[in-house]
């Protein structure tokens, strides 16, 4: 593929989207910020307080706990979903209605609202009235709104419902990509389904896995909707994401520069964790992997001419 | 137009940090624009333009800045001047 | 070479015997994975003094009153045509705002092009809670607060990047010749982006609205925090009731039911783009 030509004039294709993005994230932003530094008690009410309220949030003791929990959360979501999609992907059927109608079922619980998949589970895990609830209760004690493990548990099993048809989707297309030939090869040479997994599987669903782990990671680490429907952060706070304490304090508590200041903080470790998405995915079509000294300047200076994107399309297709 | 901005109560420090952003970002492009910015790779291990070395500069700023208001009473300023060092190594030597 | 052939052969036979195998465990493991929903869909078939005076696996008393309660009740069915409204016009004004966008991305190098990409991807991440306090102010300045185009805006701060990010990938799969053919051809760039290069992106298109159909439909911070009584979304309205005492958990599984249809639907048609769509990994 020919390079991309060099045209300023696309920055007009551009400019409506940044202006509706602008519109939606900059000005919100924007304000958000002011809050931070001022404690606001009416309109013509605003005391200047410069860093207090970051300092009050960073060494809030539920904001780290929340911060720590999030953590777990997330690496547990990982350790779980991450494993389970391949298995999932790889025993899915690969041709025919078969494989329609799977993909079809496999995609439902992604398109549900979020506040019903919470009812759905809500419902479900009822010691009274839900199926897995009297289920669960038939082997162990189990109550959701008295019991912390319990209610972790249903986040955990809840969330693994929810967003594994994600990891399996993912797969399952990364899957596909792979010349049928690569597998003859493996069957020829007698390697065992382990073999065919490591070597000629995994190499292949590197970039697709990657997506996958960060997305997961990045959604867990906002999860609000499900965990509020469903337990409401508790018993007590043990269920209480970073989302739902940032709800709490802005929304319920109406605590305006305190909430300014942690939406800041969560703010910037989304711009780290989208840094590093971002870099990793365009990992390999990052020219000049060399240590650029002053004299060799000018041959990178036409490095930068090459194409960036190229690699990147060459994956597309 | 301006009533999208005028309900922001707005402080000062804050309206130059976002003139400076913008200021920052203009003349960035117009500096890109005569002298294409040189991809390298520094001790970050990354290649990197100058304007990604700028950005992790200054997101690195913000980290260390917020770890420092995670520490009862530490001093902002004396953080805050390291920081700065940190992030002028970034900017040179990242 | 008559022993490959032999062995190969032997291999088929019992990969095959395998692959049903699979297969079975597969459709047994998405039986159970169906559970919540059918559960859901069991509960919203029963009346609720029926639900709470037995547990019953299998309803034996099948009664459609909570959806006639949710089509006559102005509040349900209102709020229902007022999350189909904002999503529709989401998915709409995105693809309007992303399509020329996508292409100028997948065509030209511009000053500043890979730093907008990443700036736009990091509104795709951004947690909605962030948002909250502010886009409350904003819309109400703005006039829009309460509309469904002001739900439909806001929705757009994570939509805008993902259609950019995904039509992008589309575009660039089609050849750079094309353009040129049609230059010489001397169609105006207005003419050709509209009456051949659209058409032949189409799937690309769909794929792109079903996933901002999908993220529109399933938000529910941001569209209860911009809205009051107007443009109320259904997820808020049951919400609002999960916090009334004295639940109709019939009526809120009917409720339940009634969300996931459209996705289902939607589904149905892009059922053979969706795995294209996420392999692009650009959801």
């Amino acid at each position: 593929m020919d390079a991309k030509k060099k045209n300023n004039k696309a920055w007009f294709l551009v400019l409506p989207v940044v202006f509706v993005v602008a519109f939606t994230a900059i000005i919100p932003l924007m304000a958000v910020a002011n809050y931070s530094l001022q404690d606001i008690q009416g309109a013509d009410n605003r005391l200047f307080v410069g860093l207090d309220f970051f300092k009050r949030v960073a060494t809030d003791p539920n904001v780290q706990d929340a911060f720590a929990r999030n953590v777990t959360l997330s690496m547990q979501i990982l350790l779980i979903q991450i494993p389970l999609g391949i298995f999932l992907a790889r025993l899915m059927p690969k041709s025919g209605w078969k494989a329609s109608a799977a993909l079809v079922v496999v995609a439902i619980p992604l398109i549900i609202p979020w506040n019903v998949v919470g009812t759905t589970w809500r419902i479900f895990t009822r010691n009274d009235i839900g199926l897995g609830g009297v289920l669960v209760n038939k082997f162990t004690d189990y109550n959701l709104s008295e019991s912390t493990f319990d209610a972790w548990a249903t986040i955990l099993v809840m969330d693994t419902w929810h967003w594994t048809p994600l990891v399996t989707l993912l797969v399952y297309a990364g899957l596909r990509s792979i010349p049928q030939a690569y597998y003859q090869a493996a069957a020829i040479d007698g390697a065992s389904a382990l073999a065919v997994f490591r070597f000629v599987e995994l190499p292949k669903l590197k970039r697709v896995l990657m997506i996958a782990l960060l997305l997961r990671f990045m959604d867990s680490f906002m999860m609000y909707t499900e965990p509020f429907v469903v337990t409401g952060g508790g018993p007590g706070s043990s269920t209480q994401t970073l989302s739902i304490l940032l709800t709490t304090i802005a929304i319920g508590q109406f605590d305006i520069g305190v909430a300014g200041a942690f939406s800041l903080m969560y703010f910037l470790f989304i711009q780290i964790f989208s840094f590093l998405f971002f870099t990793v995915l365009t990992l390999d079509e990052r020219p000049g992997a060399t240590r650029v000294t002053p004299k060799e300047k000018v041959k990178s200076r036409e490095k930068v001419e090459k194409p960036v994107n190229s690699k990147l399309k060459k994956v597309l297709k | 137009m301006f009533e999208l901005f005028d309900w922001i109560p707005w402080t000062a420090p804050i309206a130059y940090v976002f003139i400076g952003v913008a200021v920052m970002i203009t003349g960035l492009t117009i500096w890109g624009h005569y002298r294409p910015p040189i991809r390298r790779k520094g001790f970050l291990g990354v290649v990197t333009d100058r304007s990604e070395r700028v950005y992790i500069a200054i997101v690195s700023f913000a980290l260390v800045m917020v770890i420092s208001f995670a520490i009862v009473d530490s001093n902002t300023s004396v953080w805050a001047i390291s920081a700065l060092v940190m992030s002028a190594g970034i900017l040179k030597w990242g | 070479m008559t022993t490959t052939i032999a062995t190969s052969a032997a291999g088929k036979k019992t990969s095959r015997f395998r692959i049903d195998l699979r297969s079975w465990l597969f459709w047994l493991i998405m039986a159970v994975w169906a559970l919540p929903v059918a559960w859901l869909v069991s509960m919203s078939l029963r009346d609720n003094a029926d639900i709470l005076s037995s547990f019953e696996v299998i309803p034996s008393k099948i009664s459609l009153n909570s959806y006639a309660q949710f089509f006559e009740d102005p509040s349900w069915i209102g709020s229902y045509m007022n999350s189909i409204t904002y999503t529709l016009l989401n998915t709409v004004l995105s693809l309007l705002v992303a399509l020329p966008a996508a292409y100028a991305f997948s065509r030209y190098t511009f000053s500043g092009d890979k730093h907008l990409f990443f700036w736009l991807l990091t509104n795709r991440m951004a947690p909605a809670a962030v948002f909250l306090l502010p886009f409350f102010q904003l819309y109400q300045a703005a006039n829009l607060f309460d509309t469904p185009l002001g739900v439909a805006l806001a929705h757009m701060l994570f939509n805008v990047p993902l259609a950019v990010w995904i039509l992008e990938g589309f575009m660039s799969g089609v050849p750079k010749q094309l353009d040129e053919i049609a230059e010489v051809d001397g169609y105006r760039f207005g003419r050709f982006f509209l009456t051949i290069f659209i058409p032949m992106i189409r799937s690309g298109i769909g794929v792109t609205a079903f996933f901002l159909f999908m993220f529109s439909w399933v938000e529910l911070l941001i569209a209860r925090t911009i809205t009051a009584t107007q443009a109320k979304p259904i997820a808020a309205q049951m919400t609002r009731t999960i916090s009334a005492s004295g639940l109709d958990w019939s009526l809120l599984s009917a409720a339940g039911v009634m969300t996931i249809i459209p996705g289902v639907i939607v589904i149905w048609f892009v059922r053979n783009y969706i795995a294209k769509g996420f392999a692009l990994g650009r959801v």
